[in-house]
Parts: C-alpha cells; structure tokens; sequence
C-alpha cells in the first residue's frame, strides 16, 4: 500500500514536471507597419536622378541620392513581371527588382524610399530604367533579390495615387515629363478590329500584342499588352471610357501601359454611335460555302464572323514550306488552308477571326489571307487535339479534288487516310512519288529537306495519311511525319 | 478443432504425442562465482517462467522437445540470452554467469539507440530522396558484435544493413506484422521514447529462418513487449543530451508475472528541447504504454496499447553555396523570426495509438498457436508554406542565391550582404504577414501566403495466426496466415492563415496555361461549391489509398547431430487502389472515385543449411527467392491529382544467398558472412518541377535491376576476464546493373490518360552507378571494461566510407548531357555519381551502478541508483555528410542553380542518464 502511495506520488510529480516544462509553440501575429513611415532624408527628386542618364548607355548613380516616390504599378496581374513603376510628383520611371510577387510587398500606393547610389539608370526600347549592373548589351540586370531591401526602403501604404488627366494628343512628346508616369485618358475606345479580341496573344506567339485606342478627335495610340498578363484572355471592350495607365514608349512609338483591367472602364456609347457585334462562330463547312458557285478566281470579303477548329498541318515537321501557312479542320469535317498566321502546331485548338479578311482560290485551292487593314490572327484554346482521318479510296478522293465548284470539295484540305498503298517513285519520301491503291494513283508530294530526302519509301503497302490537297490542277496529298503518317 | 486448425495452417498434420523434458541449471555471480539468487529465468517461446532459489538453482518441467530460448535477468545484472536444444527428457543446462553492473536493462546501449532512432527520423527529410528515409536502427540489438556495430555505430550515419531499403526489413510486435503497407518500412515512431518495455526482441539478419514470420531480406525484428515479459519494478529516469531533445523524463512500472497469474505493466516518457542542437528546431515528444496479461494454465490473453504523440519542429537539408554562406553546416532553412521569435515553418505532428490483443495457448503438449489482432488509427501531419502569385518564401529559393547573380561583382555584393545579414538566409514571417495584410488593405481578401500542414490520417488492422509445432526430436514445424488492410486519407489542411483574409483552392499551374481559356480548367475540385477556404479547411488534394495484403507462411527446421536444415515458403496478396476526393478540371473523368485495383501474387520460398563441425564451429548457407509487390507510390503516377497508372506494373524478383562461418568458444566469438543479392523489374516513380513544362511532373521508372553483394565480419574477443575487444565490419557494393526506362507524365495537362511527354519511353544510363545506401564500408573497432566495482567503460572508433549519394536520374539522360561536351569536365560533373568524404568518428561510454541502501540504511537491498554518461562523435567532427540528393531538376547552362543538397551529422553529442530502480 505504502509502495502505492509512492508510486501515485512519483508519478504525479513526473507528470507536473512534464507538463510545465512546456515547450511554447503559439505564435502572435506582426505588428501592422502599414502606417509606418520611416521618414528618411530626401535628398533628390526622381526628375533630378533621371536627369543623369546621358540618353545611349547605362549611367552608375554614383551620388548618396535619397528619392521618395509612390509605387503606381505593380506585378499582381502578371502585366508586369520583376519591375515596378514609381513616379513623385517631378517623374516615374521602372524599377528593376529581380523577384517575382513584388506586389505583395511593393503594392500600388505604397510609398518607398529609394537609395540611389550603385544603381544604374538605362532603358529599353528608350524607356528609362532603374536597375543593376548592365550586361554586355547595355541592358540593364534586375536589382538581385538579396539586395533589395538595400536600396529600396518601405513606407506606409494605401496612399491614393491620382492620375495625370491627359488627352491622346497630349501624348505625343517622348520627352515629356509625363513619361513613367500615371495619366488617364477620360473618353477612349479601342479601334473596331481590337474589339472583342483578347487583350493579348498567347505568350508563345508573342511576349506582348499592341492595341490602339482611338478618341473621337481621331487621335490614336498604342496600348501594350502583356501576354503573361492573367486578364489576357479576357476580351476587350467595344464601348468608350476612361483608361488609366504608365505612359511609356518603345523607340520612337508612344504607348501605354495598363496594369490590370481595372484600368479600362469603357462603357459608354462609341464615338458616333457606332455599334459592333460580336462575330459570330461558324463551321468552315459554312465559310466554304460563302465561296460562290463558281470555278473562276474570286476575293471574298469576309464579316463579322469567325471560324474554330484543330491544326493538322505540322510545320515543325518540315513538310510545310511556311510558318505562316497552316491548314485546320473542324467539326463539320471540312478544311481551309489560313495564310498568314504563324506559331501554331500541329494539334492545336484555334479560333481565328474573319471579319475584313479574304477567302481566296489559290493554287487551285481554296484559302483565307488577310485582308488590306484586317487583322488575321488564331486565339490557341489549347493543344494535343488529335483529329480523326477519313478512310477512302484513292479514286473517290481524286474525285472529290477534281469538282469544278471549290466550294462543293469534300476533302480538300481534309485529313484523310488511304489503306493499302503502294508507293513508286525515287525511293525516297522527297519530291513526287505515286501512290497505288488498285482504285486509281495520286501523288504524295513532300518537300525536298531532311528527313525526307533521307527516309527510304516503303516497299510493302501501307497507310498513308495525310491531308488532301489541290495543287493548281493536280491531286495530291501531304504527310506531316512519316513515323505518324505512314503505318 | 485443435486437430483442424493445425492442419489448416501446416497444410500438415503433425503428430501431437511427443515426450516433454524437464530443464534444470545454476545461476552464479559471474565476478564471485557464488550462487544467483532471486533471478528471474524466462522459457520464451514457451512463455513460462521461474526464479532461481538461495543456491542459484531453478528448474522447469514440461518443455517440448527442440530448440528454445531462455533469458535470465535479475535487478541488478545484466540480461544473458541462452539457446538450448531439449533432445532428451531430463536436460542440464550448462551454468550460467551473470555480470552484476550498472545500467543492466537501461544500459549505455539502450539509450544511444533510442536516440539515434530518433536522429535518424529527424533527419529524414524531403520525399525526393531515396536516401534519407533510412530508421536501420532497432532500440536494443541483441549483443552480436557486428549488429551492435551496425546499430549504435553506424545506424546513425544512415548505414542500412546490407544496403537495402528500409523496405527489406520486418517488424513484428506482439505477433502482429507491423510493416508500413504504403512504404514498406518499418517506422518506431508510433512508439519512440519508450525503451524500458521495448526491450524485449529477437533479431535475425539475412535469411536465417524467423521465428514467426518468413522475413525480409534485411533485418528482421521480433518485439515482444507484453506485460509478462516486463521487468518486475519501477523505473524512474532522467536524461540530458545535447540531441535532437534535451531532457528525458521516463517513469515505468511493472507487475511482474504475479502469482494469480496477472502481469500489468505501463510507462510514461517525455523527451522535449525548446530548442534543440539546429537552430529553430524544438522538441516534444511524450510516449505512454499500457498492458496487462493474463496467464492460464495452457495459455493467456494479453492487452497492450502504446502512443507517442509528438512534435517536433524540423531542419532541412541545403546546398553547399548556403552552408558556406552561413558559415555552418547545420544551417537550416525552415526557420525565421516572427515578430523576433524563432519560428520553424516545417513543424512534424504525429500520434498513432496502437492496440494489440494477443492470445496463445499450448494446443497438446507440443503445439503452441498465438494469434493477435491490432488496430492502429492515427494523423501524421506536416506543415510547410504555401503561397499563390506570390514570391517563392524559401530563403534558400535558388534565384534569391549569388549564383543565381549574373555579373561576378554583384554576385560578390550579394554574397558579401548575404553574409552579414544572415536573416536573409531565413524565412521572413513578418513579411508574409506583411503581404496578406496589404493585399486585405488593398481590397484584396486571397491570401498570398499560408502555412498548410500535409496531413495522413491511417488505419491500420492487422491480424495474425501463427501455430508452431515439435513435430518430433528432429522436427519442428509452424505456419501462419496474417492478414492486414489499411486506408490512408492524405490531404492538404490550412493551419495559420497568416492574417489573410481567405485562400483559394485553385491550381496555379493549370491557371496559368489554361486560364480563360479551358473553363474551369484551374479548378481543383470541381464539386467545390466555394473555392474559397480558411483556417482548418481542407485544400489542394485530397485523396485515399486502399491496401489489403494477406500472407500464408509455413517454415520446417530440422535439427540433427551433424546438420540443422530449414525450408520456408510464403504465398502472399496485396492489392490497392485510389479513391479521389476531388474532381480536378484538368483529369475530370479519372480523378474522382475509385481506380481500378492492382492485384500482385507474391510467392516466396527460403531453405538453408547448418554444418555443426564441432560445438564451437559452425558453417551455414542459405538461399531464398521470390517476388514482392510494387509500392503504390510506385504504381499510380501522381496520386495527388488522378488515378492513372503506369502501364506493366509488375513484381519485384529477388534472390539471394549467403555463406557464412561461425565460431562460438569462451573467448572468441566470430561470425562471418558473404552475400549476394539480386533484385529485378524495381519501379520507381520521381516528382519534381519541370522547367520545359512549367509543371510538376512525374517521372516513372521501369526496369530497375540492383545487386547487393558484400562480406560483414563480427568478431569479439576477451583478453581477460573484464577487458573484451571486438571488431566489425561491412564490406558491401550494392548498385545498379540495368537501364531503366523512363516515362515523364505532366501534372498540368487537360484529361490525358497514359500519355508520355516524350511520348516514347527514354533511357537512363545508371548501369553500374551505386545504390544510395549510405555507407558502404564500414569498420568499427571497440574495447568494453567492465570492472568488479560495478562500473563499465567502452571506446568504440569506426570508419565509414563509400557512402555514395543519391543521384538525379534526369541528368543520365540523354537531355540531361544535351549541349555538353562528351567528356568534358562540365560533362563529368554532371554525370559521376557524388561521394562524400570519408568519416572516422569515436565513441565514449561509462556507466556505474550505486546500491542505495550502502548510503540511505532505510532503503530496500532492492533500490538502485544507476548513471550512464556517453559521448559519441568525440572529436567532434561536423563534416560528417549524413546524406546528399542532387536536384531532379536539371538546368545544364546554370548547374549551380539546381546544385545537390546535403545534411550533416551533428559534432559531439553527449548524454547523461540517471536512473532509479526500485
């Protein structure tokens, strides 16, 4: 009993022991700097600082210059990527900050010191530049992530910046003091063919796309977008209004330069009144028929309208001597050939705008090319699309691709697949060969380039798929790869 | 039904008429050779047990023929293990001498194990490494002169026996198997801390038969830790080190096997530092065990439930620009100050309550059955920063590192800030505080910041039958069926929203590429009805894995005069699949619901031989073949966001053999053995971020043959009665002998189903390249004092090399060499495989026992005090490289942005152990 009694005794001593001796884990949240301002010395306006640069090539700060500036723009919706924008109440100019996320410390409204002595002043395309230590082509490096807070010192936030009223023809000096900094364009619309289009191209086709905004004074002006932008996909508006933005410039173009599109209030009517639609998305069964009954050679202005399908043709496999020349295929199971549209691959998902542009014969085919002040462009949905060939017989597709009337060929520009071949010709893929499948003959034509100059023919039937062409009077068909369309 | 069940399981049906024997020996004082009295001498198998009398003798009666084990322990000795062979009726045991000393039962080696256990999993960082996940060490291996080596030595220097995974190894506990069904491994966690109740164990090394389990090809363990195999008494003890935790509270009672045949035991520990030997790391671990027993006439039913809830704040592994910025190789990552506080971002929760009940009884005179049924529930939890649009945390990030620097005089600027403001190296929680409360001042609720906590939560239900019967004098036979099945539920949770407003549960990459432009492309869970999400909310993934695995066993050991000989075979079962919780919007019709099963048939069989030359001089050989089932992390490609599966999941086959030579007499004690080991058709999935696909991807594996071949040596010789010297060492090459072939699968792409990014399968060129299995050669040298005036010392110096360290398999590739010149110095630095410098490291222990009632008269003879003192790493090495993995991803332009990682051991660390028993 005594024994138990110790032994309750010891071990409610342990326990107490145990548990005091607590190993503490709860944590307070930071104080809120938000209204802390560290009220450095001022010792220098951002205009005295840019004053510096001698206008060619990268000038180092060698001066102890203390600048207070407010942050007008940040990185949050991609449309700026490692920079901000800093402007007071003489200048702006881009900050080089070589991070990503800078807008959750550096926000728009958030005022900073600036310390700028070892920092560079530089530009790119003229458009002045806060960074570091230039390269060998006299651009200037990000200010490396470690070392920031070296050189730029937070404030408080939340200040309200009130942009510059401006109009477009205000706009037009490269030199103004305007330039880095924030203006607002009370009463602009984007140009007709900029409407309902997205506000940028898919990055892999083009870091940036340029908008223009027209007033109803007629004057105009570009605005950049960025591709890496999250709102790029989001389509522009057709009405007037306000837009706020970085003025900017790249050489000798003004631009602008919008941070998200809380920047792009157009609501109202169009200068005039005008109204534009929406285009409306049809099958290029349709657009092939909009071709008229006819065998002669005519342009076709085309409307508001756009098509959607899958890229068949595969540049980057060779067999197409143009970047810009692609061929696509939709639902409805016809084809076109699109001039002029580079990027693309072989799967991709497209939509691509007609409005102004042409459908044309070209070659003995039809095509739609760009018309004169049009824009030809392909939105990319996604890639990896495949598209299923259609089986027939050499002699139905020869027929098909001899009609008269264009607009009634079934497998022109069509992916189809023609069983049992056999293939005579130079005993390569390069050039002409013929294609035998006891129903009739129809050339295989592939470009004269490695592989194919290399890649012996079969000598056994096989698969052939391929797209169905009409080269001026001549039947043919194209491969893409021979490991994916010859089986 | 005796009749039946044991047919059932043997597939035979042993006679059950055998002659039983009585057993009787001596006990006396190994230094005054006087009799033992009052030691307690288990029969273990048999579960009987006895106490030796004044004259040091005891006796037993009934005891089946064959081969068993008994252990004799007495308070204030330490335990002594002894194999007999019963061939007749009336059988005198040879005398035994005890060695009366300090820190019998808790000694020197108890504790270190325990602690390296401990290091070992504290160390085992970051998933992407194969190294790293390695807990070789048992808490208290049996007194062989190389497994000792190989555990307190070696084990915490990532050594792993044989240079297997951890995979190869098997636990059982009580009589249940306790392998991880999802990894393999064999993990301790569940009951760290408290050594005084896990002592109790058989180990056998290789492919000598097991005793209830047919075994892995590494080491296989036996605990037995039910109330009756308890030390009678109270334990009380304290401990501090300079390990992973600084202070050890341990309090253990036990009942004893009591004469109405009931035996209690529990035990209580408490292992915790504020801040251990890394900066940022903490420590708090507590462990609590229950049991109770109860034995009859011809068998027992016993209860044990055990738990360890712990949390531990982590360090992680860098790379070797960083530790040479921070001037330290136990620079740590994980941590920064908040609001001045030390705060660690990687806090490690985890409590699994196990509970066993176990049942044997004596089927006839020579046929035991046990059977055991357990159930384990439990929550591993691991918190990390999560972010969106928002700058990387990681202080370490490779783009925030002068490497990263173009210009060489800035990249000096940055190194040199770096170094005098070595804040910058650590995470800035203020900041990210900062950020949140600017986005929600800015009108901005999503926070940019989190720390989430990635959390399993398993069950576990094991069952086990196992029978062992004495066929005859020659034959002893036992079989058993256990069965297991668990479910793992993973997913992300939000701890600490970090003052921001809320989070969304939306995939950045997918948004990223597809946003605005495939709906609802971005979404992680399409049946969310809110996307957004707060403190305690699930997020990311979410996600169950299914197991089921059952084992049929059957082993027969024949013992003659000449040779013994075993056979053993087991037929096995496992299968699992994957039910997703989330509809993701880029795999919507295979990321929900369940997946299809995978099935594996896994067949084993092992036989070996014995040749007694003489009884000091034993030669034996042993082979054994089979198939184990892949892992599923092995099998589903990205478990996190769908069900796919790599095409041809297949078995692993292995086989093995190993030769060896034992010798046994009064002074010298050798054991050594050749092995050799050949594995086939391994898979291997790897994760990471992939530059070229703005993803993370996955990387499969196929094809993976290894060899293991290697010599260990344990030899122990007495040079007097107190002075004994050992020697042991492991000379091993484990490495690959194929080329895999590669499939990469992207995380971030629109409904695919078994597509490749390369579309066709690559090569990795690993032919001949070593298994990352620490290292591979391993010596130690050790001398053990121990004295008459209850004291003991043991010097221990060992030697560590060859510790080859994981490589990336995307480098030995053919992009992974793209634009390098074959051959090049650039060229080799990207392909030869990394090896850290050799170790040599010393050990110090000593320990001395105090019989209280010398100093307090009032105390009982029974009361003693007990001090151990260990230093290991005395020379205070701290470039001892506990393991390294280069970064899977691979940029070779800028090598030195994705540069390999390292952790290292700690420099001296000692413990101070006191104990009161009583």
């Amino acid at each position: 009993m005594k024994k138990m009694i110790l032994l309750g005794a010891l071990s409610i001593s342990i326990l107490t022991i145990a548990f005091t001796s607590c190993v503490k884990q709860k944590f307070d949240s930071p104080p809120d700097l938000s209204t802390y301002d560290p009220n450095l010395t001022v010792n220098a306006t951002l205009k005295q600082v840019k004053s510096l640069y001698n206008g060619s090539t990268p000038t180092l700060i060698d001066s102890d210059y203390t600048i207070a500036a407010y942050v007008i723009a940040d990185d949050r919706s991609g449309s700026f990527y490692k920079q901000i924008v800093v402007q007071d109440s003489t200048a702006g100019i881009v900050v080089l900050l070589g991070r990503s996320g800078l807008y959750t410390d550096y926000p728009i409204g958030r005022k900073l010191y600036i310390h700028c002595k070892g920092l560079y002043l530089g530009a790119y395309g003229k458009f002045m530049q806060l960074g570091y230590t230039p390269d060998n082509t006299n651009a200037l490096s990000d200010i490396p992530a470690a070392v920031i807070g070296k050189h730029v010192v937070k404030a408080n936030t939340g200040n309200t910046i009130v942009p510059i009223k401006v109009n477009i023809a205000d706009l037009k000096s490269l030199n103004s003091d305007l330039m880095g900094r924030l203006i607002q364009i009370d009463s602009a619309e984007f140009v007709a063919n900029d409407v309902n289009q997205p506000y940028a191209q898919d990055p892999n086709i083009a870091s940036g796309t340029d908008r223009t905004i027209e007033d109803c004074a007629g004057d105009n002006m570009v605005v950049r977008m960025s591709g890496y932008a999250n709102f790029r996909n989001e389509l522009i508006p057709a009405g007037k209004g306000p837009i706020t933005a970085v003025f900017s410039r790249y050489n000798s173009t003004a631009q602008l330069l919008i941070r998200d599109t809380f920047d792009i209030r157009m609501n109202n009517t169009r200068c005039g009144g005008v109204i534009i639609t929406p285009p409306v998305d049809i099958t290029i069964d349709s657009l092939r028929k909009m071709y008229p009954d006819t065998s002669s050679t005519q342009n076709i202005v085309l409307g508001n309208q756009m098509i959607h399908g899958t890229v068949i043709s595969s540049y980057a496999d060779s067999n197409i001597s143009q970047a810009t020349s692609l061929y696509i295929q939709d639902e409805s199971g016809r084809g076109i050939n699109v001039y002029g549209i580079s990027g693309l691959a072989l799967g991709d998902s497209v939509t691509i705008k007609l409005s102004g542009n042409l459908l044309i014969v070209y070659n003995g085919a039809l095509e739609v090319k760009k018309g004169t002040g049009a824009t030809l462009a392909a939105t990319k949905i996604s890639g990896g699309k495949t598209v299923t060939p259609i089986m027939l017989s050499i002699a139905d597709l020869n027929a098909d691709l001899n009609n008269p009337l264009f607009k009634a060929r079934k497998y022109e520009s069509v992916l189809v697949k023609l069983s049992a071949v056999t293939i005579t010709g130079s005993g390569f893929f390069a050039g002409n060969n013929t294609l035998n499948d006891g129903t009739g003959t129809i050339i295989m034509y592939t470009r004269n380039t490695i592989p194919f100059t290399t890649t012996p023919t079969p000598t056994t039937p096989v698969n052939i798929t391929g797209i169905g062409i009409k080269y001026k009077t001549t039947p043919e068909i194209y491969i893409r790869k021979v490991s994916l369309d010859v089986q | 039904m005796k009749q039946f069940l044991t047919c059932f399981l043997l597939f035979v049906c042993p006679s059950v008429y055998a002659q039983l024997a009585t057993l009787s020996g001596k006990i006396i004082h190994a230094d005054t050779k006087l009799p033992y009295a009052e030691v307690t001498i288990l029969l273990k198998d048999m579960k009987m047990i006895t106490t030796s009398d004044a004259a040091g003798n005891y006796q037993f009666g009934g005891v089946p023929m064959g081969t068993h084990e008994l252990q004799y322990s007495a308070d204030d000795a330490i335990d002594e293990t002894v194999k007999i062979e019963v061939a007749k009726s009336n059988v005198m045991i040879d005398i035994v001498e005890l060695k009366v000393l300090a820190g019998s039962g808790l000694g020197n080696t108890t504790d270190q194990s325990g602690a390296s256990v401990e290091d070992a999993s504290s160390e085992d960082e970051s998933a992407n490494t194969s190294a790293g996940q390695n807990v070789s060490s048992v808490l208290n291996a049996s007194r062989d002169a190389f497994l000792s080596a190989s555990t307190f030595g070696w084990g915490q220097y990532f050594f792993r026996m044989r240079g297997y995974e951890n995979d190869n190894n098997t636990l059982y506990l009580n009589g249940v198997p306790l392998n991880d069904l999802e990894e393999g491994g064999v993990f301790y966690n569940s009951w760290s801390g408290l050594n005084d109740v896990f002592r109790g164990r058989t180990v056998t090394l290789g492919l000598a038969p097991g005793e209830c389990l047919f075994g892995g090809l590494g080491l296989n363990t036996s605990l037995d830790a039910s109330a009756s195999n308890q030390r009678k008494g109270t334990k009380l003890t304290y401990t501090a080190t300079n390990r992973s935790y600084r202070n050890r509270i341990m309090l253990t009672h036990s009942s004893g096997l009591q004469k109405n045949g009931w035996a209690y035991s529990f035990s209580f520990s408490r292992r915790w530092a504020n801040e251990g030997p890394v900066k940022g790391t903490f420590y708090d671990a507590w462990g609590y065990y229950g049991a109770i027993e109860k034995r009859f006439k011809k068998q027992g039913i016993s209860f044990m439930v055990v738990g360890a809830p712990i949390k531990r704040g982590k360090s992680g592994p860098a790379t070797a620009e960083v530790f040479d910025i921070a001037g330290s190789h136990y620079y740590n990552p994980y941590w920064g100050y908040q609001d001045g506080k030390v705060r660690n971002s990687r806090v490690l929760t985890t409590h699994s309550p196990l509970f066993i009940f176990s049942h044997d009884a004596k089927l006839g005179a020579n046929t035991q059955i046990t059977s055991a049924i357990s159930y384990q529930a439990g929550e591993t939890a691991q918190t990390g920063i999560d972010w969106q649009n928002a700058a990387d945390p990681r202080p370490d990030y490779y783009r925030y590192l002068p490497s990263y620097v173009e210009d060489a005089n800035d990249r000096q600027e940055v190194y040199d800030y770096l170094k005098a403001n070595p804040n910058m190296l650590q995470i800035k929680w203020d900041s990210l505080y900062e950020a949140n409360r600017n986005n929600l001042n800015a009108g901005y609720g999503k926070a940019a910041y989190i720390l989430n906590a990635a959390v399993e939560n398993a069950h576990r239900l094991n069952a086990a039958v196992n029978l062992k019967s004495q066929v005859d004098d020659h034959t002893t036979l036992q079989a058993g069926v256990n069965f297991q099945t668990q479910n793992n539920h993973n997913f992300l949770r939000i701890e600490d929203m970090l003052g921001g407003g809320y989070w969304e549960n939306i995939n950045q990459f997918a948004a990223r590429t597809f946003g605005g432009i495939i709906k609802d492309a971005d979404k992680l869970n399409l049946l969310d009805k809110d996307i957004r999400r707060y403190k305690g909310d699930t997020y990311g993934y979410d996600y169950n894995i299914h197991f089921t695995k059952a084992n049929w066993f059957a082993q027969g050991m024949f013992t003659y005069n000449k040779v013994d000989f075993f056979v053993a075979t087991e037929l096995g079962f496992t299968n699992f699949y994957r039910v997703g919780n989330y509809q993701s919007g880029l795999y919507t019709s295979n990321s929900y619901g369940r997946s299809s099963t995978n099935t594996f048939f896994t067949p084993k069989a092992k036989g070996g031989l014995t040749y007694k030359i003489n009884g000091r001089n034993y030669l034996y050989a042993n082979g054994a073949i089979g198939q184990r089932a892949p892992f599923v992390d092995n099998v589903i490609i990205s478990p996190r966001t769908r069900n796919e599966q790599i095409a041809n999941a297949e078995t692993e086959k292995f086989s093995s053999a190993e030769l060896g030579y034992l010798l046994r007499s009064p002074n010298v004690k050798v054991r050594v053995t050749a092995y050799a080991t050949q594995v086939k058709g391994a898979s291997d999935i790897r994760r990471f971020y992939r530059d070229d696909d703005y993803s993370f991807v996955s990387m499969s594996l196929q094809g993976i043959n290894k060899q293991y071949t290697g010599l260990e040596l344990g030899a122990e010789v007495k040079i007097s009665p107190s002075l004994t010297a050992s020697f042991a060492g492991s000379f091993a090459q484990a490495f690959y002998t194929s080329r895999p072939y590669v499939n990469i699968y992207s995380d971030n792409e629109v409904g695919t189903q078994n597509t490749t990014l390369s579309g066709s399968p690559d090569t990795v060129y690993m032919k001949n390249y070593y298994v990352p299995s620490g290292p591979q050669t391993a010596m130690q040298l050790a001398l053990n004092y121990r004295s008459k005036t209850y004291w003991y010392g043991t010097l221990s110096g060992n030697y560590m090399g060859n510790n080859w360290m994981d490589f990336a398999p995307t480098a030995r590739t053919k992009d992974g060499v793209d634009n390098l010149v074959y051959g090049s110095d650039a060229w080799h630095n990207v392909i030869d495989q990394r090896k850290p410098p050799n170790v040599i490291t010393v050990d110090l222990n000593f320990g001395k026992s105090f019989k209280v009632d010398k100093y307090i008269h009032k105390a009982s003879n029974q009361t003693f005090l007990l001090l151990n003192v260990g230093i290991t790493n005395l020379l205070n090495n701290r470039n001892i490289n506990l393991y390294g993995f280069e970064n899977l991803r691979v940029n070779t332009v800028n090598p030195a942005w994705f540069a390999p990682k390292y952790a290292y051991a700690l420099g001296a660390q000692y413990f101070i152990n006191l104990s009161l028993r009583f």
